[in-house]
């Protein structure tokens, strides 16, 4: 669905991405891990359109994207839940989900039903719905980006960093909402810090260090490598969360 | 015969080739990083990974590693991690240079044994079988290399490894081997031996020959399923590149 070849992305004379090739299949949850300054979150902003990228090509099932406008980016279906939330703080829930829909906006009886679907997978924006999304606790604002990014009706969904400054129970909960996506058939590309978390539960992972990419692989795999282990995870370390 | 592994054997072209870009990408980054011998060679003919390697055609301008070069990093200047994470070594037998060594981390057993199994499933092995591997058990890659594939995919393993032809012949009988590995001088030397003893290959419960570890001919290919009522497939390994397992009929 997704093929990215070979790109690179400059801020100024950075060099942030050095020849980054990954795909995403339909269906699939792939990962992205790494730690702090790997590039992932760069390479999101790329694939979205928000950053230019330099040299290298990125398709969209076979048409390509690249150099696409932000909203061109939405309209041809990849939608980004994008990192710490990002949620509209001084509009309601209500008003945060329509503005995910923006692009369907005259179709106001689709948003409407959207909507009432999200409202039925997460009941408690439902009783939220008129409350500012400034005022949410973390991990509601992760359901509401999540649930705003799904409005656009996407084919890809992207996950920018979802476990972010969340306590372990609420990490925990959000991973089980990105697995519940997977099993509905949605295609899912999962940027995490949280290496562990996001390779249990991702069909495949790339695995970044100074903009490069230096293993691929299926998602259990890179679990046991010892590269990743030793980078990323700690020695013998456990989550919290995992009890 | 079943597929192995069918979404991956199965794949489209154009995934393939992504599929080949991203890993020989992710492989050049860690060997230039990790392996002296290439971070060298790299240098010498100003080639930097992230910057000249953006399609598969530029494979092209990457140097070949050849024996001289992995025989001279003898015995382990080419590993790309370090050795507390090699969990077995192989080598070749290295007559007159330094035996070439190959080191294989646990995550590099697991896709050579299904890489094995892929050949194997292609040459009609499949869980049922009782798989009579004569090729040596030691620091070559062969006998180990089929076994793992073989246990893979669940058949019934006999590690005969290599000569006591009259023993492997005894072992064909009595054991019921449905499937013999061995190389193509080897099956035809069992079946003059056979001959010499009077056994037909209707005694035994063979199906097919999986042959490797030298070249041969057609007419040896129908001599050998001829004499030994085996279909027999042509399989291609070289210890630099895991061992068996690269391809196979």
């Amino acid at each position: 669905m997704l093929t990215v070849k070979s790109v690179h992305t400059y801020y100024g004379n950075i060099h942030a991405l050095k020849g980054v090739s990954l795909h995403v299949r339909k269906g699939e949850i792939v990962t992205l891990v790494g730690s702090n300054g790997a590039g992932k979150s760069t390479l999101v902003n790329t694939i979205c359109g928000m950053t230019r990228l330099s040299r290298g090509h990125i398709e969209l099932n076979g048409q390509p994207i690249t150099g696409l406008a932000p909203e061109n980016i939405v309209r041809e279906g990849i939608a980004l839940a994008p990192e710490g939330r990002q949620v509209f703080s001084a509009m309601t829930v209500a008003a945060n989900l329509l503005m995910g829909g923006f692009i369907h906006r005259r179709n106001p009886e689709q948003l409407r039903e959207d909507m009432d679907r999200l409202y039925n997978r997460f009941p408690i924006l439902k009783t939220r719905h008129r409350q500012l999304a400034g005022t949410l606790s973390g991990g509601e604002q992760q359901m509401l980006a999540i649930s705003r990014a799904l409005m656009s009706r996407p084919q890809l969904l992207v996950l920018d960093e979802p476990s972010m400054g969340l306590a372990p129970l609420v990490t925990r909960d959000i991973f089980s909402i990105i697995l519940e996506l997977k099993e509905e058939g949605r295609t899912i590309l999962l940027i995490e810090q949280n290496a562990r978390a996001a390779l249990k539960i991702a069909d495949r992972g790339y695995v970044m260090e100074t903009g490069k990419v230096v293993l691929e692989g299926e998602g259990l795999q890179l679990l046991e490598h010892r590269e990743v282990k030793r980078a990323y995870l700690g020695r013998g370390a456990r989550q919290i969360w995992e009890a | 015969m079943p597929i192995w592994e069918p979404e991956k054997e199965g794949m489209s072209r154009d995934e393939l080739r992504q599929t080949q870009l991203e890993r020989l990408q992710a492989t050049l980054n860690r060997v230039y990083k990790n392996v002296s011998f290439y971070r060298r060679r790299f240098k010498e003919i100003n080639f930097r990974p992230e910057d000249d390697f953006t399609e598969i055609s530029d494979i092209e301008r990457l140097p070949f590693t050849n024996g001289q070069d992995i025989s001279e990093s003898y015995p382990y200047e080419m590993f790309a991690v370090p050795l507390r994470e090699v969990v077995r070594v192989h080598a070749s037998s290295g007559s007159s240079t330094n035996p070439r060594v190959v080191g294989y981390t646990r995550q590099d057993l697991r896709t050579w044994s299904n890489l094995v199994a892929r050949i194997l499933s292609a040459g009609g092995v499949v869980q049922d079988d009782v798989i009579q591997i004569t090729f040596g058990y030691g620091l070559l890659t062969g006998g180990l290399g089929i076994h793992y594939g073989a246990e893979r995919i669940g058949a019934s393993v006999l590690p005969t490894s290599v000569g006591h032809t009259e023993r492997q012949i005894k072992i064909m009988q009595d054991f019921r081997t449905t499937v013999l590995v061995c190389t193509p001088s080897y099956a035809i030397a069992i079946a003059d031996r056979m001959d010499s003893i009077g056994l037909s290959a209707k005694n035994l419960s063979l199906k097919y020959c999986i042959c490797a570890g030298e070249p041969w001919t057609e007419d040896m290919r129908r001599e050998i399923e001829g004499r030994l009522l085996v279909k027999a497939t042509d399989n291609y390994g070289i210890t630099e590149v895991l061992g068996p397992g690269i391809a196979g009929e």
